[in-house]
């Protein structure tokens, strides 16, 4: 392995300063971190275990809750040093990070970049990326840097309703058709994200050789998966999961697969460090 | 440095951390970040003699200051170990503890002599304590069992044999005394506490496995606890400190409860660099309250 190629393959502990965060919809915050060695490591569909606590409290206090949140990176900018998470605040972590931890000039201690990240899939016609709450993340991100030569990408942003839906300013991407979908019909499409996935692949992407991308809550993914594998259609996911540690040793967050990994003889794959992106005809269902 | 020196039995430790069964893999998965010569020993993930796919998920919950886990020893078995694991294991610039589990004498017994001609394993920490298999913790809560396993265990290998014992029996100083009088070279304590949390939502337990180990933080002051009876009951075996460490004094509470070394375990999911900064810590306090070894301190709580 040449060292850069090591040095992509790696992942840091670092103490990242808080440089803003934003409310991008009722629901999103967007938060960007000074993490320049994340930043420089980091690729599209990778994510980073970010404690909920501030880097300067002792260790009494910071040991509860004790365990870092798994998040998707939205994008990373190797020359500003930066990186930006897009979250929802799902719990008691994910509430104190977005009302104590995350001030400008806190520092939280974090680790990444971590997972497998999204690859685009060869051969394809047309990309099109389906995501919906903490999903929309990665998809942007690999939708923004990654390259797809001239195939043509539509981004598929699903949500309860339009104040769901983060801002057009947070999630664009240069180049692709972005289409929204909200199930009250308040903006874009009437319905859900596989719906609106649906449409497409009926209407203007008929009898066109299309990738799907997914990410987002899992019955959206599997139903998305579904339709993909129906039509014969290579499909990614990114799944997420409760973790632990996030790189692949404290084996919480497993899947099975069809066939034995090649490094243990397991069906189990760790979503932290096999995935989180996953070509679900490799998966077992359910 | 010769400050933080450490015997294990047989073994000579670099520092008097490692790495806790279960939550540093086989030891190269933190290298990006760990400098593997701060640690005194890495303890591997449990390992039987069939492969296991362990238990169905979710798996973990965490609960106030610590976690709860049902992983159910997933692990790649002993033939997939020798093959795939031993080689990486060998490279490690630090000792190797292999967490061991079966679920009969023999099993302890297979796998402790195949691997006692592997150059790469230093010794076994007997896993007799974990509580989220059948019958896991049969062997370290009735100290016959648990004699009976030492005794078949110990003519298997020549390499030090690290009784790992549960905090949920009733006396651990009897359970210490079965394993050291049956062949232990020493003890490690405690694994995790046996737990349970429920959503009341759905009113459905928060792992599949209904119940888990409770381990963090929260568990620290029955795990010195526990250090301190082994060590008053087997007064001349080395014991290794497990519960909750995530700071220097922590560590330093279980030295001056009896143990010559710690393992550092949940916290490794959080802030697997405090492994990097504790050697450094330790020496510095040790030098700034007049010690020159961390033997020194062992047992030392003034009672």
């Amino acid at each position: 392995m040449n060292s850069a190629a090591h040095e992509t393959n790696c992942f840091v502990q670092t103490s990242a300063e808080t440089i803003e965060q934003r409310a991008v919809s009722a629901r999103y915050w967007q938060l960007r971190l000074r993490a320049p060695e994340i930043a420089r490591r980091a690729r599209p569909g990778q994510f980073v275990m970010l404690s909920v606590q501030p880097d300067a409290l002792s260790s009494d206090a910071a040991c509860d809750p004790l365990l870092p949140r798994p998040l998707a990176l939205l994008d990373a900018d190797p020359k500003a040093g930066s990186i930006e998470l897009l979250y929802f605040v799902a719990g008691r972590g994910t509430a104190l990070l977005q009302s104590h931890a995350a001030r400008p000039g806190t520092r939280l201690r974090i680790l990444g970049p971590l997972g497998n990240g999204f690859t685009v899939v060869d051969g394809a016609e047309v990309h099109v990326a389906v995501g919906g709450g903490s999903g929309v993340a990665p998809l942007v991100y690999f939708f923004r840097k990654a390259s797809f030569g001239n195939a043509p990408r539509t981004v598929i942003l699903a949500a309860r309703t339009k104040e769901h839906l983060a801002d057009r300013a947070c999630v664009e991407v240069p180049g692709a058709d972005l289409r929204e979908a909200t199930d009250d019909g308040s903006a874009g499409f009437r319905g859900n994200a596989v719906e609106a996935l649906r449409a497409l692949l009926d209407g203007p992407l008929k009898g066109k050789r299309t990738a799907v991308y997914a990410a987002g809550p899992e019955p959206m993914m599997d139903a998305a998966a579904k339709l993909s594998i129906e039509r014969g259609l290579p499909c990614r996911v990114s799944l997420e999961a409760r973790m632990a540690c996030g790189v692949g040793v404290c084996r919480s967050c497993v899947v099975d697969a069809k066939t034995p990994h090649p490094a243990t003889g397991l069906f189990r794959r760790t979503i932290c460090q096999d995935g989180p992106v996953f070509d679900p005809c490799e998966l077992k269902e359910g | 440095m010769p400050s933080l020196a450490t015997k294990l039995g047989t073994l000579d430790l670099a520092t008097p951390f490692l790495a806790a069964s279960g939550t540093f893999g086989y030891g190269s998965e933190y290298a990006p970040i760990v400098d593997l010569k701060n640690l005194g020993a890495v303890v591997t993930k449990s390992l039987s003699v069939q492969p296991r796919e362990g238990n169905p998920t979710p798996r973990i919950w965490e609960t106030p200051a610590g976690m709860l886990n049902a992983i159910g020893l997933e692990n790649c078995g002993l033939d997939v170990f020798l093959a795939k694991k031993v080689p990486d294991l060998a490279k490690l610039p630090t000792k190797v503890l292999v967490n061991v589990v079966g679920h009969s004498v023999q099993e302890y017994a297979e796998i402790c002599k195949r691997l006692d001609g592997v150059e790469a394993v230093d010794g076994f920490e007997i896993n007799i304590s974990c509580p989220n298999v059948k019958h896991g913790t049969r062997f370290a809560s009735d100290a016959a069992d648990c004699a009976r396993l030492f005794g078949a265990v110990r003519p298997t290998t020549k390499k030090l044999l690290m009784a790992k014992l549960s905090p949920n029996v009733t006396d651990i100083g009897e359970i210490a005394r079965a394993a050291v009088e049956h062949g232990a070279d020493a003890l490690s304590l405690i694994n995790t506490l046996l737990g349970m949390a429920i959503d009341v939502k759905t009113r459905k337990p928060r792992i599949a496995n209904v119940t888990g180990g409770l381990s963090g933080p929260a568990v620290r002051p029955v795990a010195v606890r526990c250090v301190y009876q082994a060590a008053q009951a087997c007064p001349k075996t080395p014991v290794c400190g497990i519960g909750g460490i995530r700071c220097l004094d922590d560590a330093l509470e279980f030295f001056l409860a009896g143990a010559c070394c710690v393992q550092v375990g949940t916290i490794n999911y959080a802030d697997p660099d405090l492994l990097n900064r504790l050697p450094g810590q330790l020496d510095a306090w040790l030098k700034a309250n007049g010690h020159e070894n961390i033997s020194e301190i062992v047992g030392k709580v003034a009672i």
